[in-house]
């Protein structure tokens, strides 16, 4: 399978992108033709710092909310592009922080659930195209480790947290989701945080 | 306590609900139908003020709360019921462009950021609450409106975090998800008839909720003093119709 993984290299995607054997782009740049897979790693700056919603600047809100979420639709949108015709798989990473929230970081979890309804729309409007999408849901840390005490007040993981076994889990993840065999698997969330959020 | 998109549908009638209950409700809303709101509010006896506001534009929220604490003395709450006009008009994801895009993202999310930049120190004063408005589309993504469903899905994210931030204020931060007879859908049923009797047949309380009576009901019992141990939640009133959460 021809695999793209999109997103920067200072995040999770580079290990994606080593662990699938596939090309890594930056999240806004050109997929290369006949992709059969593409992985969206969502575009959350690493140097993201908690802040107040009542101060925060009208500039840096939409940085952090309206950016990632514009940034993963156009991504979205050509993805499908690149496949159009043939179909294909679509996985998108993104934090699991958005599902239980977190005091300072407003705009960025405003961001990862409109991502998370996003592609399941997308799913359930491309699934007649032969285009599947899932999401994987990941600890904070993944994508920005200094915000990792913003999530101290998240369930502790039920295994422990230790960062190469978490990224082994979500290659792998990553890897069954962009299998093209599994056609009733769609617009789902799997979360791969060692059982810390555990959704009802 | 101020509603945003309150000129008609569903934001009416929670505007009309807290009236009821007591409040002197600000009706923002962009056109003069806010004005007619407010008036039929004042004709039952009870306190309204309507304040032309443009969520998309900060300015206009400020001065809609600044209107609200001049009147009043006091902000308890803010209901951001404002949707975009484009929100019930079917599109393709593919197809959406940056205009679509901006009108879907203005009102609902930047408007619910306007309102909880400017409403955060009049709230912070009494321990108050923001509501926001969610929908099932917003937690299960939707077919035919794709950034409805980007933005009300949004809004949970935000109400959630915010639940957190505030909370050492006693501010309340909830989500509400409404199903009630709105413009959108009083239209759509006067041009398919069956439709109504197609929804009320899948809603297990076999009706569509009234804006005013069911779904303001709920509205101000979340802003009320009884409510005030709830935070972070996503409250479906919708007669038992969504029941996956």
């Amino acid at each position: 399978m021809s695999c793209t993984v999109l997103g920067s290299r200072e995040t999770i995607a580079r290990a994606l992108a080593t662990g699938l054997g596939a090309v890594i782009c930056d999240l806004d740049a050109p997929l290369p033709s006949e992709t059969e897979g593409v992985v969206i790693v969502v575009g959350i700056d690493p140097a993201t710092e908690p802040s107040d919603t009542s101060t925060i600047s009208a500039t840096e809100w939409s940085r952090l909310a309206e950016e990632p979420m514009r940034r993963t639709l156009c991504a979205l949108q050509r993805s499908r592009l690149s496949m159009r015709g043939r179909g294909g798989s679509i996985v998108l990473v993104a934090p699991t922080i958005g599902m239980a929230g977190a005091a300072g970081l407003v705009a960025l979890t405003t961001a990862a659930e409109g991502i998370r309804a996003m592609a399941k729309s997308a799913a359930r409007q491309w699934a007649s195209e032969g285009i599947q999408i899932n999401t994987i849901a990941v600890p904070m840390h993944v994508f920005a480790p200094a915000l990792r005490t913003s999530a101290s007040h998240l369930t502790a993981a039920a295994v422990e947290d230790d960062d190469e076994t978490l990224t082994e889990s979500v290659v792998e993840t990553t890897k069954f989701l962009l299998r093209r065999d599994l056609k009733h698997i769609v617009g789902e969330t799997i979360i791969v945080d060692g059982g810390s959020v555990m959704l009802p | 306590m101020l509603v945003t998109g309150s000129g008609s549908g569903v934001g009416r009638g929670i505007a009309m609900a807290l009236a009821r209950e007591g409040a002197h409700v600000i009706v923002a809303a962009r056109s003069e139908v806010g004005q007619t709101v407010a008036d039929t509010i004042a004709a039952r006896g009870q306190l309204a003020t309507w304040a032309r506001c443009d969520v998309t534009v900060r300015e206009s929220v400020e001065a809609a709360v600044d209107l609200a604490l001049a009147t009043t003395g006091r902000l308890d709450a803010v209901v951001h019921n404002a949707t975009s006009n484009a929100s019930s008009q079917p599109h393709r994801l593919e197809d959406v462009d940056s205009s679509l895009w901006g009108d879907h993202y203005a009102v609902s999310v930047g408007g619910a950021y306007h309102c909880a930049a400017v409403a955060y120190r009049p709230l912070s004063r009494r321990g108050g609450t923001l509501l926001v408005m969610t929908s099932p589309a917003g937690i299960e993504g939707s077919a035919t409106l794709p950034l409805y469903a980007t933005m009300k899905g949004a809004l949970r994210g935000f109400a959630k975090s915010l639940a957190r931030e505030w909370g050492p204020d006693r501010i309340t931060v909830n989500v509400v998800s409404p199903l009630a007879y709105s413009p959108a859908m009083t239209a759509a049923i006067e041009a398919e008839p069956a439709m109504e009797e197609r929804l009320a047949r899948r809603i297990p309380l076999g009706r569509i909720g009234d804006p005013e009576s069911d779904i303001g009901a709920a509205i101000a019992f979340l802003v009320g003093p009884n409510a005030r141990y709830i935070t972070g939640q996503t409250l479906g009133v919708d007669g038992g119709h969504y029941m996956n959460l």
